[in-house]
Protein backbone atom coordinates (compact mmCIF):
# COMPACT_ATOMS: atom_id res chain seq x y z
CA UNK A 1 0.00 0.00 0.00
CA UNK A 2 3.24 2.67 0.72
CA UNK A 3 5.15 0.94 -2.09
CA UNK A 4 1.53 1.99 -4.44
CA UNK A 5 1.16 5.96 -3.05
CA UNK A 6 5.44 6.42 -2.79
CA UNK A 7 5.92 9.42 -4.71
CA UNK A 8 9.91 9.41 -3.74
CA UNK A 9 11.86 9.66 -6.92
CA UNK A 10 14.48 6.80 -6.00
CA UNK A 11 11.90 4.54 -5.10
CA UNK A 12 9.78 5.16 -8.44
CA UNK A 13 13.21 5.15 -10.44
CA UNK A 14 14.61 1.65 -8.64
CA UNK A 15 10.89 0.14 -9.30
CA UNK A 16 11.12 1.14 -13.01
CA UNK A 17 14.78 0.16 -13.38
CA UNK A 18 13.94 -3.77 -11.85
CA UNK A 19 10.77 -3.78 -13.62
CA UNK A 20 12.59 -2.85 -17.56
CA UNK A 21 15.77 -5.36 -15.87
CA UNK A 22 13.37 -8.14 -15.63
CA UNK A 23 11.97 -7.67 -18.80
CA UNK A 24 15.46 -7.09 -20.63
CA UNK A 25 16.30 -10.68 -19.00
CA UNK A 26 12.80 -12.48 -20.28
CA UNK A 27 13.99 -10.81 -24.02
CA UNK A 28 17.35 -11.90 -23.33
CA UNK A 29 16.79 -15.54 -22.51
CA UNK A 30 13.92 -16.06 -25.21
CA UNK A 31 16.03 -14.49 -27.80
CA UNK A 32 19.21 -16.84 -26.56
CA UNK A 33 16.46 -19.91 -27.51
CA UNK A 34 14.92 -18.41 -30.61
CA UNK A 35 18.22 -17.27 -32.38
CA UNK A 36 19.01 -20.32 -33.33
CA UNK A 37 15.51 -21.09 -35.07
CA UNK A 38 15.57 -17.86 -36.57
CA UNK A 39 18.70 -18.14 -38.50
CA UNK A 40 17.38 -21.66 -39.47
CA UNK A 41 14.28 -20.15 -41.02
CA UNK A 42 15.88 -17.28 -42.84
CA UNK A 43 18.90 -19.74 -44.29
CA UNK A 44 16.10 -21.92 -45.36
CA UNK A 45 14.21 -18.90 -46.92
CA UNK A 46 16.78 -17.94 -48.83
CA UNK A 47 17.70 -21.49 -49.88
CA UNK A 48 14.16 -22.00 -51.10
CA UNK A 49 14.20 -18.64 -53.08
CA UNK A 50 17.30 -20.03 -55.04
CA UNK A 51 15.26 -23.19 -55.81
CA UNK A 52 12.58 -21.33 -57.12
CA UNK A 53 14.91 -19.30 -59.67
CA UNK A 54 14.88 -22.89 -62.26
CA UNK A 55 18.99 -23.41 -61.73
CA UNK A 56 19.67 -26.34 -62.36
CA UNK A 57 20.07 -29.14 -59.75
CA UNK A 58 22.48 -28.18 -56.89
CA UNK A 59 23.87 -29.06 -53.76
CA UNK A 60 25.95 -26.29 -52.02
CA UNK A 61 25.38 -22.55 -52.07
CA UNK A 62 28.81 -20.77 -52.51
CA UNK A 63 30.45 -17.68 -51.16
CA UNK A 64 29.04 -14.51 -52.51
CA UNK A 65 31.11 -12.24 -54.37
CA UNK A 66 30.46 -8.27 -54.75
CA UNK A 67 30.39 -7.32 -58.58
CA UNK A 68 28.55 -3.56 -60.13
CA UNK A 69 26.71 -2.83 -56.90
CA UNK A 70 24.75 -6.06 -56.98
CA UNK A 71 26.11 -9.66 -54.68
CA UNK A 72 26.38 -13.19 -56.53
CA UNK A 73 26.37 -16.07 -55.23
CA UNK A 74 27.53 -19.27 -57.41
CA UNK A 75 25.89 -22.93 -56.70
CA UNK A 76 27.73 -26.30 -57.13
CA UNK A 77 26.39 -28.97 -58.34
CA UNK A 78 29.43 -31.69 -56.77
CA UNK A 79 31.79 -28.96 -56.75
CA UNK A 80 31.45 -27.66 -60.10
CA UNK A 81 29.50 -24.07 -60.51
CA UNK A 82 26.31 -25.03 -62.61
CA UNK A 83 24.78 -21.46 -61.48
CA UNK A 84 24.76 -18.04 -60.43
CA UNK A 85 22.56 -16.27 -58.25
CA UNK A 86 22.43 -12.59 -58.57
CA UNK A 87 21.01 -10.55 -55.95
CA UNK A 88 20.32 -6.88 -55.88
CA UNK A 89 17.24 -4.12 -54.83
CA UNK A 90 15.91 -0.81 -56.31
CA UNK A 91 14.32 2.23 -54.51
CA UNK A 92 12.73 3.16 -57.77
CA UNK A 93 9.31 1.04 -56.99
CA UNK A 94 6.07 2.82 -56.03
CA UNK A 95 6.29 1.76 -52.73
CA UNK A 96 9.56 1.69 -51.53
CA UNK A 97 12.68 -1.11 -51.93
CA UNK A 98 12.17 -3.95 -53.85
CA UNK A 99 14.60 -6.50 -53.95
CA UNK A 100 15.51 -9.36 -56.79
CA UNK A 101 16.58 -12.55 -57.26
CA UNK A 102 17.70 -13.75 -60.90
CA UNK A 103 19.20 -17.16 -61.24
CA UNK A 104 21.96 -17.56 -64.23
CA UNK A 105 23.14 -20.75 -65.77
CA UNK A 106 27.15 -20.83 -66.55
CA UNK A 107 26.51 -19.64 -69.95
CA UNK A 108 24.97 -16.21 -68.94
CA UNK A 109 21.33 -16.80 -69.63
CA UNK A 110 18.87 -16.24 -67.13
CA UNK A 111 16.71 -18.73 -65.50
CA UNK A 112 14.30 -16.95 -63.93
CA UNK A 113 13.41 -13.68 -62.15
CA UNK A 114 12.09 -13.64 -58.52
CA UNK A 115 10.85 -10.74 -56.31
CA UNK A 116 12.21 -11.57 -52.77
CA UNK A 117 10.73 -7.90 -51.28
CA UNK A 118 8.59 -5.13 -52.77
CA UNK A 119 6.36 -2.91 -50.51
CA UNK A 120 3.37 -2.10 -54.12
CA UNK A 121 0.49 -1.65 -54.50
CA UNK A 122 -1.72 -4.48 -53.96
CA UNK A 123 -3.80 -5.88 -56.86
CA UNK A 124 -1.35 -2.95 -59.19
CA UNK A 125 2.25 -2.96 -58.47
CA UNK A 126 1.75 -6.47 -56.36
CA UNK A 127 0.92 -8.27 -59.88
CA UNK A 128 4.17 -7.35 -61.45
CA UNK A 129 6.38 -8.75 -58.42
CA UNK A 130 4.22 -12.02 -56.77
CA UNK A 131 4.28 -15.16 -58.70
CA UNK A 132 1.16 -16.23 -57.01
CA UNK A 133 -0.64 -19.67 -57.83
CA UNK A 134 -4.50 -18.74 -57.69
CA UNK A 135 -6.62 -21.23 -55.93
CA UNK A 136 -10.26 -21.18 -56.91
CA UNK A 137 -13.28 -23.65 -56.06
CA UNK A 138 -11.93 -25.58 -58.93
CA UNK A 139 -8.85 -26.22 -58.16
CA UNK A 140 -8.62 -27.12 -54.68
CA UNK A 141 -7.01 -30.26 -54.65
CA UNK A 142 -4.06 -29.81 -57.74
CA UNK A 143 -0.70 -28.98 -55.86
CA UNK A 144 0.91 -25.76 -57.13
CA UNK A 145 3.57 -25.28 -59.34
CA UNK A 146 6.85 -24.81 -57.57
CA UNK A 147 7.45 -21.61 -59.99
CA UNK A 148 4.04 -20.00 -60.76
CA UNK A 149 3.78 -18.10 -63.61
CA UNK A 150 4.11 -14.19 -63.81
CA UNK A 151 3.22 -12.93 -67.48
CA UNK A 152 5.65 -9.80 -66.82
CA UNK A 153 8.17 -11.91 -64.95
CA UNK A 154 9.27 -14.57 -67.37
CA UNK A 155 10.08 -12.50 -70.19
CA UNK A 156 13.08 -12.20 -68.73
CA UNK A 157 13.35 -15.42 -69.17
CA UNK A 158 16.52 -17.53 -71.21
CA UNK A 159 17.84 -13.76 -72.07
CA UNK A 160 21.20 -13.92 -72.59
CA UNK A 161 22.67 -11.06 -69.42
CA UNK A 162 25.10 -9.96 -72.29
CA UNK A 163 22.39 -8.42 -74.31
CA UNK A 164 21.29 -6.26 -70.99
CA UNK A 165 22.15 -2.89 -71.00
CA UNK A 166 19.27 -1.22 -72.47
CA UNK A 167 16.41 -3.32 -71.17
CA UNK A 168 13.34 -0.91 -70.63
CA UNK A 169 9.55 -1.43 -70.87
CA UNK A 170 8.01 -0.59 -74.29
CA UNK A 171 6.76 2.45 -73.16
CA UNK A 172 10.34 3.63 -72.76
CA UNK A 173 10.98 2.68 -76.13
CA UNK A 174 12.30 -0.96 -75.35
CA UNK A 175 10.97 -4.46 -75.74
CA UNK A 176 9.62 -5.46 -72.80
CA UNK A 177 5.36 -5.56 -72.33
CA UNK A 178 4.41 -3.61 -68.42
CA UNK A 179 1.23 -4.08 -66.84
CA UNK A 180 -0.82 -1.00 -67.20
CA UNK A 181 -1.55 0.56 -64.27
CA UNK A 182 1.61 -0.64 -62.75
CA UNK A 183 3.88 1.45 -65.23
CA UNK A 184 6.49 2.78 -62.54
CA UNK A 185 6.69 -0.95 -60.80
CA UNK A 186 7.23 -2.37 -64.39
CA UNK A 187 9.95 0.17 -64.65
CA UNK A 188 11.90 0.00 -61.39
CA UNK A 189 11.84 -4.09 -61.98
CA UNK A 190 12.87 -4.01 -65.14
CA UNK A 191 15.61 -1.71 -64.38
CA UNK A 192 17.08 -3.68 -61.71
CA UNK A 193 16.77 -6.85 -63.52
CA UNK A 194 18.85 -5.26 -66.32
CA UNK A 195 21.07 -3.53 -63.81
CA UNK A 196 21.72 -7.02 -62.31
CA UNK A 197 22.23 -8.95 -65.68
CA UNK A 198 24.68 -5.93 -66.54
CA UNK A 199 26.69 -6.16 -63.66
CA UNK A 200 26.68 -10.49 -64.05
CA UNK A 201 27.73 -9.88 -67.85
CA UNK A 202 30.92 -7.10 -66.89
CA UNK A 203 31.99 -9.00 -64.25
CA UNK A 204 32.96 -12.29 -66.55
CA UNK A 205 31.58 -14.65 -64.01
CA UNK A 206 29.51 -16.48 -66.21
CA UNK A 207 32.07 -16.80 -69.07
CA UNK A 208 35.37 -17.81 -66.69
CA UNK A 209 33.08 -21.04 -66.98
CA UNK A 210 32.29 -21.56 -70.49
CA UNK A 211 36.18 -20.71 -71.07
CA UNK A 212 37.05 -24.05 -69.28
CA UNK A 213 34.96 -26.04 -71.29
CA UNK B 1 -18.91 -15.66 -9.33
CA UNK B 2 -19.06 -18.22 -12.01
CA UNK B 3 -21.59 -16.44 -14.03
CA UNK B 4 -19.61 -12.93 -13.71
CA UNK B 5 -16.40 -14.73 -15.38
CA UNK B 6 -17.83 -15.90 -17.97
CA UNK B 7 -19.03 -12.86 -18.63
CA UNK B 8 -15.41 -11.48 -18.31
CA UNK B 9 -14.93 -13.62 -21.64
CA UNK B 10 -17.62 -12.98 -23.08
CA UNK B 11 -18.39 -9.47 -22.78
CA UNK B 12 -14.83 -8.92 -26.01
CA UNK B 13 -16.70 -10.89 -28.12
CA UNK B 14 -19.88 -8.58 -28.88
CA UNK B 15 -20.81 -6.36 -25.44
CA UNK B 16 -17.38 -4.63 -25.34
CA UNK B 17 -16.26 -5.48 -28.95
CA UNK B 18 -12.93 -3.43 -29.52
CA UNK B 19 -13.22 -2.70 -32.71
CA UNK B 20 -16.84 -2.33 -33.11
CA UNK B 21 -17.42 -0.98 -29.67
CA UNK B 22 -14.53 0.03 -28.00
CA UNK B 23 -13.40 1.50 -31.54
CA UNK B 24 -9.85 0.51 -30.24
CA UNK B 25 -6.89 -0.40 -32.08
CA UNK B 26 -8.18 1.16 -35.47
CA UNK B 27 -4.76 1.47 -37.15
CA UNK B 28 -3.99 -2.51 -37.47
CA UNK B 29 -7.73 -2.56 -38.08
CA UNK B 30 -7.57 -0.56 -41.13
CA UNK B 31 -4.11 -1.71 -42.29
CA UNK B 32 -4.00 -5.36 -41.76
CA UNK B 33 -7.67 -6.47 -42.89
CA UNK B 34 -6.81 -6.33 -47.23
CA UNK B 35 -6.77 -10.23 -46.91
CA UNK B 36 -8.54 -12.87 -44.24
CA UNK B 37 -5.28 -14.16 -43.76
CA UNK B 38 -3.50 -11.25 -42.35
CA UNK B 39 -6.60 -9.99 -39.83
CA UNK B 40 -6.40 -13.71 -38.74
CA UNK B 41 -2.65 -13.44 -37.86
CA UNK B 42 -2.56 -9.86 -36.40
CA UNK B 43 -5.86 -10.87 -33.98
CA UNK B 44 -4.01 -13.83 -32.79
CA UNK B 45 -0.57 -12.30 -32.20
CA UNK B 46 -2.29 -9.68 -30.62
CA UNK B 47 -4.44 -12.19 -28.10
CA UNK B 48 -0.95 -13.34 -27.17
CA UNK B 49 0.26 -10.06 -26.07
CA UNK B 50 -2.91 -8.72 -24.43
CA UNK B 51 -3.85 -12.30 -22.41
CA UNK B 52 -0.06 -12.72 -21.60
CA UNK B 53 0.13 -8.99 -20.20
CA UNK B 54 -2.93 -8.71 -18.96
CA UNK B 55 -2.31 -11.33 -16.38
CA UNK B 56 1.51 -9.78 -15.69
CA UNK B 57 -0.07 -6.47 -15.10
CA UNK B 58 -2.95 -7.83 -12.82
CA UNK B 59 0.27 -9.26 -10.74
CA UNK B 60 2.20 -6.49 -10.60
CA UNK B 61 -1.02 -3.92 -10.32
CA UNK B 62 -0.55 -4.46 -6.46
CA UNK B 63 2.50 -2.59 -5.82
CA UNK B 64 3.58 -0.53 -8.83
CA UNK B 65 3.84 3.54 -7.70
CA UNK B 66 0.79 5.24 -9.68
CA UNK B 67 2.77 7.75 -10.16
CA UNK B 68 4.75 5.43 -12.81
CA UNK B 69 1.79 2.86 -13.85
CA UNK B 70 1.93 3.60 -17.16
CA UNK B 71 5.86 3.08 -18.01
CA UNK B 72 5.43 0.08 -16.36
CA UNK B 73 2.55 -1.51 -18.40
CA UNK B 74 4.42 -0.28 -21.60
CA UNK B 75 7.53 -2.00 -20.56
CA UNK B 76 5.26 -5.06 -20.06
CA UNK B 77 3.71 -5.09 -23.01
CA UNK B 78 6.63 -4.31 -25.11
CA UNK B 79 8.24 -7.31 -23.54
CA UNK B 80 5.54 -9.58 -24.75
CA UNK B 81 5.38 -8.05 -27.61
CA UNK B 82 9.22 -8.62 -28.68
CA UNK B 83 8.41 -12.22 -27.32
CA UNK B 84 5.95 -12.98 -29.93
CA UNK B 85 7.85 -11.38 -32.32
CA UNK B 86 10.40 -13.46 -32.19
CA UNK B 87 8.38 -16.68 -32.23
CA UNK B 88 6.62 -15.28 -35.10
CA UNK B 89 10.23 -15.08 -36.93
CA UNK B 90 11.30 -18.41 -35.84
CA UNK B 91 8.68 -20.31 -36.52
CA UNK B 92 5.53 -18.70 -38.11
CA UNK B 93 5.02 -19.74 -42.31
CA UNK B 94 7.52 -17.44 -44.00
CA UNK B 95 4.57 -15.51 -46.07
CA UNK B 96 2.91 -14.59 -42.90
CA UNK B 97 5.47 -12.78 -40.95
CA UNK B 98 6.44 -11.16 -44.41
CA UNK B 99 3.21 -9.26 -44.45
CA UNK B 100 2.86 -8.94 -40.58
CA UNK B 101 6.45 -7.92 -39.59
CA UNK B 102 6.49 -4.58 -39.58
CA UNK B 103 3.01 -4.64 -37.89
CA UNK B 104 4.06 -6.61 -35.11
CA UNK B 105 5.94 -3.87 -33.27
CA UNK B 106 3.29 -1.56 -33.40
CA UNK B 107 1.35 -4.09 -31.21
CA UNK B 108 2.88 -1.85 -28.63
CA UNK B 109 1.25 1.10 -29.01
CA UNK B 110 -1.88 -0.53 -29.94
CA UNK B 111 -4.44 1.38 -27.45
CA UNK B 112 -6.89 -1.94 -26.79
CA UNK B 113 -3.69 -3.70 -25.01
CA UNK B 114 -2.62 -0.39 -22.54
CA UNK B 115 -6.33 0.21 -22.65
CA UNK B 116 -7.22 -3.02 -21.29
CA UNK B 117 -4.44 -2.88 -19.11
CA UNK B 118 -5.30 0.29 -17.63
CA UNK B 119 -9.03 0.04 -17.26
CA UNK B 120 -9.01 -4.24 -16.52
CA UNK B 121 -5.59 -5.81 -15.32
CA UNK B 122 -4.80 -3.45 -12.57
CA UNK B 123 -7.94 -3.72 -11.00
CA UNK B 124 -9.18 -7.17 -11.08
CA UNK B 125 -7.79 -10.72 -10.15
CA UNK B 126 -5.19 -12.25 -12.31
CA UNK B 127 -7.57 -15.01 -13.42
CA UNK B 128 -10.42 -12.62 -14.19
CA UNK B 129 -8.07 -10.33 -16.38
CA UNK B 130 -6.47 -13.34 -18.38
CA UNK B 131 -10.35 -13.85 -19.28
CA UNK B 132 -10.35 -10.79 -20.46
CA UNK B 133 -7.90 -10.24 -22.67
CA UNK B 134 -8.67 -13.93 -24.26
CA UNK B 135 -12.12 -12.77 -24.87
CA UNK B 136 -11.08 -8.72 -26.41
CA UNK B 137 -8.72 -10.68 -27.96
CA UNK B 138 -11.02 -13.31 -29.44
CA UNK B 139 -13.14 -10.15 -30.30
CA UNK B 140 -10.25 -8.28 -32.10
CA UNK B 141 -9.45 -11.69 -34.24
CA UNK B 142 -12.99 -12.29 -35.19
CA UNK B 143 -13.80 -8.67 -36.00
CA UNK B 144 -10.57 -8.63 -37.88
CA UNK B 145 -10.81 -12.15 -39.64
CA UNK B 146 -14.34 -10.73 -41.02
CA UNK B 147 -13.21 -7.51 -42.12
CA UNK B 148 -10.24 -9.47 -43.79
CA UNK B 149 -13.18 -11.90 -45.65
CA UNK B 150 -15.29 -8.66 -46.76
CA UNK B 151 -12.65 -6.89 -48.26
CA UNK B 152 -10.72 -9.66 -49.98
CA UNK B 153 -13.92 -10.83 -51.49
CA UNK B 154 -15.06 -7.30 -52.52
CA UNK B 155 -11.21 -7.13 -53.92
CA UNK B 156 -11.00 -9.98 -55.88
CA UNK B 157 -13.72 -12.70 -55.14
CA UNK B 158 -11.62 -15.02 -53.05
CA UNK B 159 -11.85 -15.71 -49.40
CA UNK B 160 -8.73 -17.17 -48.07
CA UNK B 161 -6.82 -16.97 -50.95
CA UNK B 162 -9.35 -19.24 -52.50
CA UNK B 163 -11.29 -17.46 -55.38
CA UNK B 164 -15.11 -18.22 -55.05
CA UNK B 165 -15.63 -16.48 -58.60
CA UNK B 166 -12.79 -18.13 -61.00
CA UNK B 167 -14.26 -15.40 -63.34
CA UNK B 168 -13.26 -12.55 -61.32
CA UNK B 169 -9.83 -11.39 -62.88
CA UNK B 170 -9.54 -7.85 -62.39
CA UNK B 171 -9.16 -6.38 -59.06
CA UNK B 172 -11.33 -4.18 -57.22
CA UNK B 173 -9.13 -1.55 -55.40
CA UNK B 174 -10.88 0.13 -53.47
CA UNK B 175 -12.28 -2.14 -50.75
CA UNK B 176 -8.16 -3.66 -50.83
CA UNK B 177 -6.99 -0.28 -49.65
CA UNK B 178 -7.23 2.13 -47.17
CA UNK B 179 -10.42 4.16 -47.95
CA UNK B 180 -12.22 1.03 -48.65
CA UNK B 181 -11.52 0.15 -44.92
CA UNK B 182 -12.97 3.21 -43.68
CA UNK B 183 -15.95 2.98 -45.53
CA UNK B 184 -16.71 -1.12 -44.57
CA UNK B 185 -15.59 -0.28 -40.83
CA UNK B 186 -17.91 2.59 -41.37
CA UNK B 187 -20.81 0.73 -42.71
CA UNK B 188 -20.17 -2.58 -40.25
CA UNK B 189 -20.74 0.36 -37.44
CA UNK B 190 -23.68 1.46 -38.80
CA UNK B 191 -25.37 -1.94 -38.91
CA UNK B 192 -24.46 -2.80 -35.66
CA UNK B 193 -25.78 0.08 -34.12
CA UNK B 194 -28.91 0.24 -35.90
CA UNK B 195 -29.09 -3.15 -34.62
CA UNK B 196 -28.38 -2.39 -31.01
CA UNK B 197 -31.13 0.39 -31.35
CA UNK B 198 -33.83 -1.67 -32.34
CA UNK B 199 -33.23 -4.12 -29.59
CA UNK B 200 -33.22 -1.15 -27.16
CA UNK B 201 -36.54 -0.14 -28.69
CA UNK B 202 -37.98 -3.11 -28.36
CA UNK B 203 -37.39 -3.46 -24.72
CA UNK B 204 -38.67 -0.01 -24.04
CA UNK B 205 -35.41 1.64 -23.06
CA UNK B 206 -32.99 4.19 -24.41
CA UNK B 207 -30.07 3.23 -26.15
CA UNK B 208 -26.92 3.91 -23.86
CA UNK B 209 -23.19 2.75 -24.99
CA UNK B 210 -21.58 0.60 -22.52
CA UNK B 211 -20.75 3.65 -19.34
CA UNK B 212 -16.87 2.35 -19.49
CA UNK B 213 -17.21 3.45 -22.54
CA UNK B 214 -18.19 7.20 -21.37
CA UNK B 215 -15.31 9.74 -21.87
CA UNK B 216 -16.53 11.16 -18.60
CA UNK B 217 -16.80 7.69 -16.38
CA UNK B 218 -13.54 6.40 -17.79
CA UNK B 219 -11.04 6.47 -16.13
CA UNK B 220 -7.72 5.85 -18.25
CA UNK B 221 -6.22 9.11 -18.93
CA UNK B 222 -6.90 10.58 -15.85
CA UNK B 223 -3.49 10.34 -14.33
CA UNK B 224 -3.79 13.36 -12.18
CA UNK B 225 -7.16 13.08 -10.66
CA UNK B 226 -6.48 9.36 -9.16
CA UNK B 227 -3.82 10.49 -6.73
Amino acid sequence: MKLQNSENMVVLGSFLGITAVVAASVLAIVSMYTQQPIRQAQEKNRQKAFHRLLLPDFDTVGRSVDAGGCSFTPVLQDGVICGYVGQSSSRGGYGGEIEALVGFDVRGRITAVQILRHKETPGLGANVCDRKFQRTVFNLRENAPEVPANAFLDQFSSRDSRSAGRWRISKDGGEFDYLTGATVTSRAVTGLVDRISAAFAGSGLGKSEGDKR
Amino acid sequence: MKNSIFKDFVKGIWQENPVLVLLLGTCPTLALTGSAVNGFGMGCATTCVLTGSNFVISILAPFTPKKIRIPVYIVVIAAFVTVVDMLLQAYAPPALYDSLGIFIPLIVVNCIVLGRAEAFASKNSPLRSILDGAGMGLGFTLTLTMLGVIREFLTCGAVFEIKLIPGWTTDFLLPGAAPGAFIIVGCILAIKNYIKYRAAIRNHTLYVPPQGLNCRNCGICRIDNDN
